[in-house]
């Protein structure tokens, strides 16, 4: 796990990367500039190999230009890196064992969707033979020879994510796949992503959405305005975090009661609005918190106050993101 | 590179763009060669302002080239046409955001631009081809109505003409091509890369090789269409090919070493 302080005057390194750790992705002080304007600043970022990792960052944080970066696309300004073991230098020595689908479907409007793949296909020198293949893995086997233009949203998505499958990929790199997909095509997104993770590949999928991304990575890599702000798994992020205990009781006034109960029992607590909220020390054990719990709700009922809430809060990664960036990190939801 | 030359040719020959081009592609050949052939004078004139047809005789139409009068006439209208439709095929894959799916596919991007304007040149000399046939058609049924004595037509010789005129359209057409495509590299957007080729090749030099003596010999589509009519009086065929091949290298130079050195953001 790498923490990093955020602030941007701070200087202290991240701690060493393991290097004999086999890596789909591996950049050291990867960086990017145009003018003196710099979109990346010396990233060192290291994703497993066959993981789901999630590359989150509010918008305009530079997670599109490290992908193109990773792609071959745009060329770094300093900073080396591998992808599949192969240097960025030779982009050519893995993208053939690497799908992309980078901001959004992008294909030609009046041709189908199988002749768009037919495109990609010959253009990488796959085997045509895929095109069906893909179309049929991404549910689009019946649509393949309609006109992309003619295509919703969710189609356009799973057809990139097709485009992206053609080479039969060890490194996937899928940017903002669920952009604009209604809730039934994101919980397909999510699906698909989970499929391709146990079929071996690594995904590496970035977006804004943080809550989208708890649920599919087992792997984050976390940036804001070009720096590296996390990278670890998502149990080891949210392991930093405080849970908290929250009870609310029926009659608002009991409210500073239990607060006094807590503080009786040396735990810091604070009422407010009828409800009581105890915080707990980050990497507590859940038989632990539930044990406290259960003391806090026995106390509750000799003191004679009847509860209608009493939960265990674990900090989600949107909690963590922002008490790792502070507020106002922009478009993170 | 012939992945990517087929994979080009899998978005040319989407049929409202291949069907469309050829058609238009012979309805301006048509169209020329009958104005050639309808408006050819008994002699050539020499005052007055230009005419229909671009001055034909009838006797100059009765010799071994004039099977494909028409199709010389005509090359401007190609070199419109194979300008537009390369500067948008590359353009265009810069605005609908195609080009980052093609060079993750193909990253040797030398290869990539190689075999797409390969496929792009070939779509635009088979225009000429297709042109070819409705020339000699248009011309074979208007000959007889217009007093054109077609015997040398189809001798050796007239064949050999036509021949070498089909070459010369479709080099031609094949530079416009080249032009087109080296503007739709460097812009990226295929307004104003049509508007800045069209206004150049086909309005801008027509005005300067009007008022500027000699300036026909170092325009470039001054010197396409003089490759096209096998030399004009103001330039050789060989003046004009090795200049003309001059600017073709110049701009592919530079449009190829632009793509292959500028980061793909689009």
């Amino acid at each position: 796990m790498t923490l990093v302080d955020t602030d941007p005057r701070a200087t202290a390194p991240a701690p060493a990367l393991d290097r004999d750790v086999p890596a789909a992705v591996r950049t050291t002080g990867l960086t990017k500039s145009y003018g003196g304007r710099t979109v990346v600043d010396a990233l060192d970022v290291e994703v497993p190999a066959g993981v789901v990792s999630g590359f989150v960052g509010p918008n305009g944080a530079g997670k599109t230009t490290t992908i193109r970066m990773l792609l071959g696309l745009v060329r770094p300004t300093s900073g080396t890196g591998t992808v599949l073991g192969e240097p960025l230098s030779h982009p050519g020595r893995y993208l053939g064992g690497v799908g992309a689908m980078i901001e959004g479907p992008a294909f030609t409007p009046a041709l189908s969707g199988r002749d768009n793949l037919l495109v990609l296909a010959r253009a990488g020198g796959l085997p045509t033979a895929r095109v069906a293949k893909v179309l049929d893995r991404v549910g689009l086997g019946a649509r393949g020879d309609d006109a992309f233009r003619s295509y919703s949203l969710g189609m356009k998505q799973r057809l990139g994510i097709a485009a992206a499958l053609l080479p039969e990929p060890r490194l996937l790199v899928l940017d903002e796949p669920t952009n604009g997909l209604d809730p039934a095509g994101i919980a397909q997104m999510r699906e698909l992503l989970a499929s391709f993770r146990d079929e071996g590949m690594t995904v590496l999928v970035s977006s804004h959405l943080l809550a989208e991304v708890e649920q599919v990575a087992d792997h984050l890599v976390m940036i804001r305005q070009g720096r590296l702000v996390f990278q670890g798994t998502v149990a080891d992020l949210v392991a930093t975090q405080h849970p908290r205990i929250v009870l609310r009781t029926e009659r608002p006034e009991d409210a500073d009661v239990l607060a006094d109960v807590a503080a009786a029992l040396d735990w810091a607590a604070s009422a407010a609005a009828g409800e009581v909220t105890v915080p707990l020390a980050a990497g507590t054990p859940d038989a632990e918190a539930f044990a406290r719990a259960a003391e806090l709700n026995r106390r509750a009922h000799g003191a004679g106050v009847v509860l209608t809430r009493l939960e265990l809060e674990r900090p989600t990664l949107e909690d963590a993101f922002f008490s790792l960036t502070g507020p106002g990190s922009g478009d993170v939801r | 590179m012939y992945g990517s030359f087929l994979a080009a040719w899998t978005k040319l020959r989407r049929p409202a763009l291949l069907w469309g081009t050829y058609a238009a592609t012979a309805a301006v050949t048509a169209l020329v060669t009958t104005l050639t052939f309808v408006f050819a004078d008994d002699a050539a004139v020499t005052d007055g302002p230009p005419r229909p047809g671009g001055g034909a005789t009838i006797e100059s139409l009765s010799q071994a080239s004039g099977l494909l009068a028409g199709l010389s006439s005509a090359v401007s209208l190609f070199g419109i046409i194979a300008l537009c439709v390369a500067a948008a095929a590359f353009a265009g894959e810069y605005t609908t955001g195609t080009l980052r799916n093609m060079l993750v596919r193909q990253p040797h991007r030398g290869r990539w631009l190689t075999g797409t304007w390969a496929a792009i040149v070939t779509f635009t000399v088979g225009s000429v081809l297709v042109a070819t046939v409705v020339a000699a058609g248009v011309a074979s049924a208007l000959a007889a109505g217009q007093g054109v004595d077609t015997s040398t037509w189809f001798t050796a010789d007239g064949l050999g003409d036509s021949l070498r005129t089909v070459g010369e359209v479709a080099l031609a057409t094949a530079g416009y091509a080249t032009l087109g495509s080296a503007l739709g590299v460097l812009l990226r957007a295929s307004i104003p890369a049509v508007a800045i080729g069209f206004g150049w090749l086909f309005l801008v030099e027509t005005i300067i090789s009007g008022t500027v003596d000699g300036s026909a010999r170092w325009l470039p589509g001054q010197l396409l269409s003089a490759i096209a009519s096998n030399g004009t009086a103001e330039v050789t065929l060989t003046a004009a090919l090795v200049t003309a091949a001059g600017y073709l290298l110049a701009s592919a130079g530079a449009a190829a070493t632009s793509f292959v050195r500028r980061d793909v953001t689009a």
